[in-house]
């Protein structure tokens, strides 16, 4: 290879950054994501392959779409790191360098085994990331190593499968007549749509994010479901599975969003919501489609790190993010407020912020093809991101009686960063014509046409009323709502403490002390005391389902 | 069926009625699942 893989810059600056202590560590760790940005433009089609084992590796493939995550990932990591500046973590530095080099990786790579490779290595930093928070993340990284074991399985049983008939191992289009191409196809999409979070193989995200410390939760907020977008965008682009898939989980993510009472669980809903609207892009196929979910990805990875950044100041300054612990610290943290409000208005689609001119254009590639009731299903989502992210969140936390006590103030790299990620959303919203540039494919939209911006004011109004009139009930209660991880926090759970009841009934001596271990981890799989029946999540899922089904039935009836 | 564009205050009824839906199906689910809300207290 002729060309530094910007991976390879960010894994040497990973290990160095987990060495160095101090002001030195935090400049490594916001430096070297900035130094790969600048590599970007100078990464050709193709720096070469090697040959291993048998395999044919092209580990350096760029195009337009590659470039275009790499650089939000890139971007993302430098953010991460002003973010937790002045804290002295050593291994969450390193952790955030090697997933956003895992990650680049994921974007470049031109065979199936390089990706694989990539792909585990951004599992294993996740999972490094998320037990860096301490004690209190052990059991939603071990759910979370469980569940992507499951997903690494399925990825490479697909692979292997391709391997055994012969197919070649270039990453490209694994789509046929609207349908992923045979069961290897059908197994690597299981794979990557579990780590795209998308319903019900999502319990995982909001999970084990909301554990992360404040500064790790915006890290993980960029790129797994992200990466797996970059996949989806590559592998699947025109199965229409993934139109109806997105679509609902667009819609799913918020319902949960209007439930949640924890902001960083809301937020993490949120992923699952608008990685739909890319999930549908993807699965639409078009020019549109795939340039509107590549636009929103990069929209996305930008306004969603700014809103973990709020909810992660709350957590450094208050000591929670349970909204029903907060209230009234508008006049405290005015800087904050305000901040989390760019990200707010940019997620909810406000004219002149980045989700304005990226959100829209996957709902118009839905309506182009013809895919209406997932066009109005992406629609209502937008109206419920509003209600939840942009009113309910802060209305809780920021208004209202005080709730809460400012310990301390938020950091000054805090500040900068959620600074730098708002003036990012803002200026891409200001200017599109920089980030329709850089897409896939040519995009003739003008998002700043008067009916346009004229429509989403409406919207947003009209939601706001709803809000207004509705806010007495959703006011913050402590608890929390299980999802579909009750199926391996409880029964999965219970299997595996019978199993270790048996085997320590059975004897002594290492049947006995695995026994122990296994017991452990059963205790650490369920964390809490199990509720006795499937929780609300079960019927949110049936009613997905059902609108799944009409989504594809709604397409082939022509309505 | 498809979002409502083009006729004015359309949309700001699409917002309020949609919005309202939202937010009333995810108390109804909440109140059928208080229960176990209220058991799984956040650690």
């Amino acid at each position: 290879m002729s060309e530094l893989h910007p991976a390879f810059l960010l894994w040497s600056a990973a290990a160095l950054a987990a060495c160095l202590r101090g002001r030195a560590g935090a400049v490594l760790a916001v430096a070297a994501p900035l130094a790969a940005l600048a590599l970007l433009p100078q990464a050709g089609a193709s720096a070469g392959a090697w040959t291993a084992a048998g395999f044919v590796l092209e580990p350096m493939r760029a195009d337009a779409l590659s470039r275009l995550f790499a650089a939000a990932f890139c971007l993302a990591a430098a953010l991460g790191a002003l973010y937790a500046f002045s804290e002295e973590r050593p291994l969450e530095r390193a952790a955030g360098l090697a997933m956003a080099g895992a990650a680049a990786g994921i974007c470049f790579a031109g065979d199936w085994v390089s990706l694989f490779l990539f792909w585990e290595a951004l599992t294993m930093a996740s999972l490094a990331l998320i037990w860096g928070a301490g004690p209190r993340s052990r059991g939603a990284g071990l759910r979370y190593l469980l569940v992507h074991a499951a997903g690494g399985g399925a990825l490479l049983s697909g692979l292997l499968l391709l391997r055994a008939a012969d197919s070649p191992l270039a990453v490209s289009s694994l789509v046929s007549a609207g349908a992923p191409a045979g069961p290897a196809a059908w197994l690597i999409l299981a794979g990557v749509a579990l780590n795209a979070a998308v319903p019900p193989l999502h319990a995982w995200l909001t999970d084990a994010y909301p554990r992360c410390s404040p500064a790790g939760s915006v890290l993980q907020s960029a790129f797994t479901t992200k990466a797996a977008v970059y996949v989806l965008l590559r592998v699947f682009p025109g199965a229409d599975i993934l139109v109806a898939l997105g679509s609902v989980m667009a819609v799913y993510g918020v319902v949960y969003a209007v439930m949640e009472s924890d902001a960083r669980r809301l937020l993490s809903y949120h992923i699952i919501s608008q990685v739909g609207y890319m999930v549908a892009g993807a699965g639409l196929g078009t020019e549109l489609g795939v340039s509107g979910a590549s636009a929103h990805a990069f929209s996305h990875i930008l306004y969603k790190a700014l809103l973990f950044m709020g909810a992660g100041a709350l957590v450094h300054c208050v000591g929670t993010a349970q909204l029903a612990d907060l209230g009234g610290l508008y006049g405290r943290l005015r800087p904050v407020f305000w901040l989390y409000m760019a990200g707010a208005l940019a997620i909810s689609g406000a004219p002149g912020f980045n989700g304005f001119i990226s959100k829209p254009l996957i709902g118009l590639a839905a309506e182009q093809a013809g895919w209406k009731f997932a066009a109005t299903l992406l629609h209502l989502a937008s109206a419920g991101t509003f209600l939840s992210v942009a009113l309910k969140l802060p209305y809780l936390a920021f208004f209202g009686p005080e709730r809460g006590k400012v310990s301390r103030p938020p950091t000054t790299g805090m500040l900068l960063a959620m600074g730098a990620a708002a003036a990012l959303c803002l200026g891409t919203g200001l200017y599109p014509a920089w980030l329709y540039a850089r897409l896939p494919f040519p995009v003739d939209y003008h998002p700043y046409a008067f009916g346009r911006v004229w429509g989403t004011l409406e919207l947003l109004a009209g939601t706001g009323l709803a809000f207004w009139l509705l806010r007495r009930g959703m006011k913050g209660e402590r608890g929390l709502s299980l999802d579909f991880d009750w199926f391996y926090r409880v029964p999965l759970a219970s299997a595996v403490s019978a199993a270790s009841g048996a085997l320590q009934a059975a004897g002594a001596g290492a049947a006995y002390a695995t026994a122990k271990a296994i017991s452990s981890g059963a205790a650490l799989l369920r964390e809490r005391r199990p509720p006795s029946f499937p929780p609300v999540g079960e019927s949110i899922m049936w009613l997905a389902a059902a609108f799944a089904l009409a989504v594809l039935l709604s397409r082939a009836s022509g309505l | 069926m498809s979002a409502p564009n083009g006729v004015p205050g359309a949309e700001f009824l699409f917002g309020l009625i949609g919005a309202g839906l939202l937010a009333l199906l995810a108390k109804l689910l909440k109140v059928l699942g208080l229960r176990v809300a209220e058991k799984v207290e956040d650690a």
